[in-house]
């Protein structure tokens, strides 16, 4: 339902756009320190991401899941999504390799989240 | 979430990798200078850099106040590296000490060379990742356009 601007639509979209640009912060620091003595490589973890939008999107309850957002959101602020990777070293090729596929990834969301908002414009057209 | 920051973490990995070109280069430059500032030979030097850790709110935002960009890397310091003069017999060089032996830099050609490779490509990585930021930025301008 389009029932308001303010939906659940646009409040994941604008979740799953933070957690693109935070991979990539990531992507770009840990190739940034891929000379730096002692640095172990972060990621951002896809599991907390899909536990995030798991809850969000299993719930019918418009209050309930304003809180989730809300909570959802507070992860960014505490750096929750970022967890330690699994290398011990920056490995150039999976980060670019990452970096590229989080861009596409990135355009994904925006085309989407454009063919949603060409909708609501057909509705507010009344059709025409 | 500021994109702006990704460009600053990318600038900064790339200022990092041109030291350590900048560097190399002055050590293979001065890989015969056995006369330096102080009339010393020169030694070689190399870059250390670490990495602007700030994983929680907190310490970013007292990383924003220094002026810092957190995950960003940056140079710690230029060190001279600890290895001996490389020593050869040239009793007719100025330089020659009583015995004969002149002390020439010991600056490993293949790790300037290794060095030079790798940190460009890294650089290279570097403004991959800068690009891809900047593209997104760019896609970000056509939320809600016509298609």
């Amino acid at each position: 339902m389009l029932d308001s601007t303010g939906s659940v639509t646009s409040d994941i979209v604008k979740l799953a756009l933070d957690t693109s640009v935070l991979r990539q912060t990531v992507y770009a620091s840990n190739i940034a320190n891929t000379s730096s003595a002692g640095f172990k490589p972060s990621e951002v973890s896809f599991e907390r991401q899909m536990e995030m939008l798991a809850k969000v999107l299993t719930t019918s309850d418009d209050s309930q899941q304003a809180s989730l957002i809300a909570g959802a959101r507070a992860l960014f602020t505490s750096g929750a999504m970022i967890t330690p990777s699994a290398d011990e070293h920056v490995q150039l090729d999976k980060e670019v390799a990452g970096v590229a596929e989080n861009y596409v990834h990135y355009q994904a969301l925006i085309t989407g989240y454009g063919k949603y908002l060409a909708q609501l414009r057909t509705a507010i057209g009344g059709g025409q | 979430m500021a994109i702006n920051s990704i460009f600053g973490i990318s600038a900064s990995g790339m200022s990092v990798e041109m030291t350590r070109v900048d560097v190399a280069t002055r050590n293979i430059a001065n890989s015969h200078a056995t006369r330096g500032v102080d009339g010393k030979s020169y030694v070689p030097l190399k870059v250390v850099s670490t990495a602007i850790a700030a994983q929680n709110f907190q310490s970013q935002l007292a990383a924003f106040a220094n002026g810092e960009i957190p995950g960003a890397a940056k140079i710690q310091e230029i060190v001279e590296l600890n290895v001996a003069p490389r020593m050869v017999h040239e009793p007719g060089h100025p330089d020659a000490d009583a015995q004969g032996n002149v002390a020439y830099p010991n600056v490993d050609l293949l790790t300037e060379m290794l060095t030079l490779t790798e940190a460009s490509r890294v650089y290279e990585a570097n403004v991959q990742a800068f690009n891809a930021a900047k593209s997104m930025a760019m896609r970000t301008l056509d939320i809600g356009g016509h298609k």
